[in-house]
């Protein structure tokens, strides 16, 4: 798992990293391209002009000597007046110019290549490095050259150089005289640019190796206080609820992870700590009536007895089957809130309507033993619980009282309000429970603590104690022996709503 | 033999006793540590039962006591109380065997069974001497070969004499191990007893075995080695 997650991230993050990389490697390389191809363009384009201006210069100058020598009698224009002189003898000078300007040009560029040709697209003149270029003569772009316009054009002609042309139009009067040609091999672009894209090649990939590598190295830092808790975790079982895992003290979601794992250990504990006292108190309790039932049954059968043994045996036996389900009752009453304190659905409940409905199922045992019940009450008395759990609480209590209580006797119930809490006190005329014992009488979870010759089982005080206190309410025992017992049972007040 | 049982559940107590009465012995109760403690200090049992969780003054307490007081009396620790660790605080403190609840009678009564013998110095549960044999697990009571049927208080006696071959008896020793605490020693019961006992042992066979020394007590030993 957390392996996974470290090479998720990583994968993550070097992928995104490469097609960032590769997108700028490809824009730095096209518009690398594009402006070198510009440079070229400037400078064929300035030789193109140069060349194109000393043209014009040449004929205006040839012109004017002309005009001088025939003051006044031609009216031609410059551009009239070409069209002549260039069939006569002039041409060989203008050759000749136009070698000088070439060697000039060859001098500065040695890789640049120039020709001149006329408006039919014959060459007027031409470089040696021109022909060397294998510049193709395409047709449409003359043609589009002697509409006025400038032609750019790359060429890449198999096994030759990449190679840049400029077709340069001289116009006069709106007609195209001659068109320059200007050309250079890209040779050392194409190779710059082959430099850059290997560069870009080596570099990219050293850089995804590099990046994944601290990817995985930074992953690993993040993840590594979670692999901590996986290991501590891994160690906590049901017999070390008590330990906890280490928080990393980052501020972070680790440390709430942390934090939050040992919330959760420590609501298990407490239900474990809970669950374990329960069924060991059940398992403990259970014992009594199941070695009452073991031990009768056993005793009787070693011989064969009269009828009256025969019912007394019986009798005890479903005594101590009786005792065994007041258990098994009391101990479902717990499994069904076991689910934890905070799952306990807490509602407002009405405390005297439910005393008043205890009494109900003690009423044939409050008739036949004639025990008269005084009950105080000023009021409806509000608090917050758990319904069944706080009924089992006055139950068990009326029981206890009830069981204690010889017959004709009389017991004595209050519930009211005081100091913001609810107060339930039970006094019974029963024999009492001495100094010694009254500190142990909570202990037991099911049964009573045996008291001398009382027979009595089945009280649960340990439980109505769990309960009490899971209510935030206290419970209390006074008592002096031969002068009944009194419990007292605070909870703390609520609304109706 | 008598057994002394230390246990606050009356109904636990009350089978135990009624069992172990059957099986011939003397038992008396106590419900709590207190009372429990005061008899075996004051009476001599054979053995005491004992229960851990005690009103008063637990079993252990009461046990620590007993040992402190030099007392050496058999405890069989009888509780629902199961753990290794209250075992072996148990047996520690001079406990002499540990039995869980629910139990099974049978099992009481052999391992009962088991320290007396131990206590007697025996190995064996049949008791003999001469011809006269005693068969502590079936109680059957046997001369040459003829069985004689006892009563339960004829077959404690004969028990008890059995463990003291040769060794003169008192009544004081009867009445304290044959009969229970509440029992009367002024009375003539235990001569009515053992008058009853002798005739079914000795009066058909030549060889006399149980007689009395006068103003003493009883001896029970074969005349002809």
């Amino acid at each position: 798992m957390i392996r996974s997650i470290r090479v998720t991230l990583t994968l993550w993050y070097v992928g995104i990293l490469a097609v960032l990389l590769c997108a700028f490697g490809w824009i730095l390389y096209t518009k690398v391209g594009v402006n070198l191809m510009k440079d070229v363009d400037q400078i064929l384009i300035s030789e193109a002009n140069g060349i194109a201006d000393s043209i014009f210069a040449f004929w205006q100058a040839k012109w004017e000597a002309e005009h001088r020598l025939f003051e006044g009698s031609r009216q031609e224009t410059l551009a009239e007046h070409l069209g002549e002189i260039e069939k006569e003898s002039i041409r060989g000078d203008f050759t000749n110019f136009l070698s000088r300007w070439a060697h000039e040009l060859t001098e500065l560029h040695p890789a640049h290549a120039m020709q001149v040709v006329d408006q039919n697209g014959n060459p007027v003149f031409a470089t040696k490095t021109f022909g060397q270029l294998h510049v193709p003569l395409v047709n449409e772009a003359i043609r589009d050259a002697k509409k006025g316009r400038t032609i750019y054009e790359s060429f890449y002609a198999p096994e030759h150089d990449r190679i840049r042309v400029i077709l340069y139009p001289i116009i006069e009067n709106g007609r195209v005289l001659y068109i320059v040609q200007t050309a250079a091999t890209l040779k050392q672009i194409d190779s710059s640019l082959e430099r850059l894209k290997l560069g870009l090649f080596g570099l990219i990939p050293l850089t995804l190796i590099f990046a994944t590598a601290v990817g995985w190295f930074f992953a690993t830092i993040a993840l590594k206080p979670i692999g901590r808790l996986i290991k501590q975790a891994r160690n906590i079982t049901a017999e070390h609820l008590h330990e906890r895992v280490d928080v990393p003290k980052t501020g972070d979601e680790l440390e709430e992870l942390g934090k939050t794992f040992n919330d959760m250990l420590a609501r298990l504990e407490r239900a474990f700590k809970r669950l374990r006292q329960f069924s060991a108190a059940a398992s403990h309790e259970l014992r009594t009536p199941l070695t009452i039932i073991k031990g009768e049954l056993e005793v009787a059968l070693r011989s064969t007895r009269d009828v009256q043994e025969y019912q007394r045996v019986l009798k005890t036996q479903l005594e101590a089957l009786d005792e065994m389900i007041d258990i098994v009752e009391q101990l479902l009453t717990l499994a069904r809130s076991e689910e934890g304190e905070e799952s306990m659905e807490w509602r407002p409940i009405e405390l005297t309507h439910l005393i008043e409905n205890v009494f109900g199922d003690w009423r044939k045992i409050i008739r036949d033993k004639a025990i008269q019940i005084n009950f105080v009450k000023n009021g409806p008395i509000w608090i917050r619980g758990e319904q069944p759990l706080i009924q089992r609480v006055f139950s068990n209590l009326l029981d206890n009282a009830l069981k204690h209580t010889p017959a004709n006797g009389h017991i004595r119930i209050e519930m009211v309000s005081q100091n913001n809490e609810a107060v339930f006190i039970i006094e019974d005329s029963g024999p009492g429970i001495s100094k010694q014992e009254q500190p142990y009488i909570f202990d037991k979870f099911f049964t009573k603590r045996s008291v001398t010759d009382n027979d009595s089982t089945g009280v649960g005080l340990g439980l109505c104690r769990w309960i009490v206190e899971a209510h935030q309410g206290k419970i209390e025992i006074s008592s002096e022996p031969g002068k009944g017992a009194r419990f007292k049972v605070l909870f703390p007040l609520s609304q109706p709503n | 033999m008598r057994i002394l049982i230390i246990e606050d559940n009356p109904k636990v107590a009350g089978f135990i006793k009624r069992g172990l009465q059957e099986e011939h012995y003397a038992v008396d109760l106590a419900s709590d540590g207190e009372e429990g403690l005061f008899l075996a200090q004051n009476s001599e049992v054979d053995l005491i039962i004992l229960d851990l969780l005690l009103p008063k003054q637990n079993g252990l307490e009461v046990l620590r006591a007993l040992r402190k007081d030099r007392i050496n009396t058999p405890v069989l620790i009888l509780t629902a109380k199961d753990s290794p660790k209250d075992k072996v605080e148990g047996l520690d403190l001079g406990a002499d065997d540990y039995l869980t609840k629910p139990f099974g009678f049978e099992e009481l009564l052999a391992r009962v069974r088991a320290l007396i013998r131990r206590k007697n110095g025996l190995a064996t549960n049949i008791l003999k001497l001469a011809d006269l044999e005693m068969d502590l697990v079936k109680h059957k009571v046997t001369r040459g070969q003829k069985e004689i049927d006892l009563t339960n208080r004829e077959y404690a006696l004969l028990q008890y004499f059995l463990n003291h071959v040769g060794r003169v008896v008192t009544r004081t020793m009867l009445s304290s191990h044959v009969w229970e605490q509440d029992f009367d020693t002024s009375s003539n019961v235990i001569d009515v007893h053992i008058a009853r006992l002798r005739r079914k042992i000795d009066d058909e066979f030549p060889e006399k075995l149980l007689r009395t020394i006068r103003g003493t007590g009883y001896i029970l030993e074969a005349t002809n080695p």
